[in-house]
């Protein structure tokens, strides 16, 4: 009884000190991902578009409001994407090439919870960009309908943006493991740019007739992400809403998707030399 | 027991052009307690060498024992320091938030923790500069940062790669007498280092390493053997081996 409890108590002591070692390295992500200069020009980016959207919302004949929703919907996705991107794609190579990896690889930390700290670090400060962003958009918004009526809706878009952009981090974290920033990026727009095009090549599933061409595209259409499944903004603009299921359902997806990203990132990262 | 035990060690590098031996053949070993200096030419295979020690790279054969355990060992992380050539950074902290992240990695808290980062900031001299960007930094201050974080869970055996390459004489002397303060408290040091008098100074041991195979091996009074200097013993060894080969 004795030998199980000193037994427990080396395991919690063991998961407090991972816990410690994960939150050292997002925090410090987060740090260095906030005070690089890029993100200051992404949330210009995305005030200026916001700012747009009343202007544009000014000119329009009674589409004011949901002009300023579609593009304020669309502007905080952009930059969640631009951070993970731009950011993520530096995140692990920038470490190996600068170095600093040296620096803490000989240190008493596991690779998986640096990809962990590093992943929960870029998605910290995009979830601080969202929440400004966001702040933002609602407060344009109020200004022009004097309601916070469609406040939810509008969250859950930009709460299930948020989830997807999550996985673009892994995905991202996982090129950047092998491949240089800029090839990095280039794969990780690929892989968002078909993920989002899902139904497209489900469509083409369906139309095809040579079975060989059917199972790759259907091989394919499995192993790509469906991230069409996280994108409700153009739904929502229109009163459209998933059922609390279908939310259900999107994160049990996103959790999947996301811990197979994870494990392979861990096992390639596990393989590499310095 | 040995700190550092290194048997029939061979890396070998693979690409599309062949093979590449770097290290072969090493074997030494190193007492505890005891200052190593790794010496040898540009490309010898001093770095692969430490960096196999420490778990950054992984030997093709061979086996490398650190008080007793692989270097892969977690355990044995806790208890050994490393700093590397040319140390690389997180540009935008500061020196006092860098030493904060690798203590934290250590799992150190508290009082210990602030109390701990600042007498080794105090120790390499940058404890003025510890608010300030690491970007900021001269490269002889990010040599002592580098310094500073391989100790701060008070090692048993540091690693240390080219420790005093980057700094000015003042920062050299100050370094070398950290270097000597630590082996009096016992620590095992292993560094590599192309600055031959300042190895004269510390070592009690010294290993001569070209083209990846060790040449000499032992005291400094052993391999400086009838030549007036270290140097002077460095050059005509390296010079017999390559004549030999």
């Amino acid at each position: 009884m004795r030998r199980r409890l000193s037994r427990l108590s080396v395991n919690k002591e063991q998961t407090t000190n991972m816990q410690k070692r994960i939150l050292a390295i997002a925090v410090n992500t987060m740090r260095e991902t906030i005070r690089d200069r890029i993100l200051f020009v992404v949330v210009i980016f995305a005030l200026f578009i916001i700012a747009s959207s009343l202007f544009l919302g000014s000119i329009s004949i009674d589409q004011d409001k949901k002009i300023i929703k579609d593009f304020g919907l669309s502007a905080i996705f952009l930059l969640q994407v631009f951070i993970i991107i731009f950011v993520g794609a530096n995140l692990i190579y920038k470490e190996i090439e600068r170095k600093t990896f040296f620096m803490i690889l000989p240190k008493p930390i596991l690779k998986q919870e640096i990809i962990f700290g590093k992943c929960l670090g870029l998605s910290l400060t995009t979830f601080i960009m969202t929440f400004l962003t966001s702040l933002v958009f609602f407060g344009t918004l109020y200004f022009k309908t004097r309601s916070f009526d469609d406040m939810p809706y509008l969250s859950l878009a930009i709460a299930l943006g948020f989830v997807e952009t999550i996985l673009i981090v892994l995905i991202s974290i996982l090129f950047s493991v092998f491949t240089s920033p800029i090839l990095s990026s280039v794969y990780t727009v690929s892989v968002f740019l078909i993920g989002h095009s899902s139904s497209v090549l489900w469509n083409l599933i369906q139309k095809e007739h040579n079975i060989v061409l059917k199972y790759v595209l259907t091989t394919l259409y499995y192993i790509f992400p469906n991230l069409e499944k996280f994108n409700i903004r153009n739904g929502v603009l229109y009163g459209i809403v998933p059922s609390g299921q279908d939310v259900f359902y999107t994160l049990l997806y996103a959790l999947a998707y996301g811990a197979v990203l994870f494990m392979i990132a861990k096992f390639l990262f596990e393989r590499r030399e310095y | 027991m040995y700190a550092i035990e290194v048997n029939n060690l061979n890396k070998i590098y693979t690409s599309l052009s062949g093979e590449m031996p770097v290290v072969q053949d090493l074997s030494f070993k190193i007492d505890t307690g005891s200052v190593f200096g790794f010496l040898g030419p540009n490309g010898a295979g001093k770095t692969t060498t430490i960096k196999m020690m420490v778990g950054l790279a992984m030997p093709t054969s061979g086996e490398i024992k650190i008080m007793d355990e692989s270097p892969k060992s977690i355990n044995l992380r806790r208890r050994i320091g490393f700093m590397p050539e040319n140390s690389a950074f997180y540009l935008y902290l500061t020196g006092k938030e860098f030493m904060q992240f690798v203590a934290d990695i250590f799992g150190l808290s508290g009082q210990d923790k602030n109390k701990r980062i600042d007498a080794l900031l105090k120790e390499v001299n940058l404890y003025d500069a510890r608010n300030l960007q690491i970007r900021k930094y001269s490269k002889g201050m990010a040599q002592r940062l580098g310094l500073a974080q391989a100790l701060i869970n008070d090692p048993e055996v540091i690693f240390l790669d080219e420790p005093l390459d980057g700094l000015d004489p003042l920062g050299r002397a100050e370094a070398k007498e950290l270097l000597l303060k630590l082996k009096k408290q016992g620590k095992t040091i292993f560094f590599n280092s192309h600055i031959l008098a300042d190895v004269e100074d510390i070592c009690d041991q010294v290993g001569i390493i070209d083209k990846g195979r060790l040449v000499a091996y032992g005291s400094v009074q052993e391999v400086q053997g009838d030549f007036d200097t270290l140097e002077a013993a460095f050059v005509a060894l390296i010079r017999k081996q390559r004549a030999n080969n």
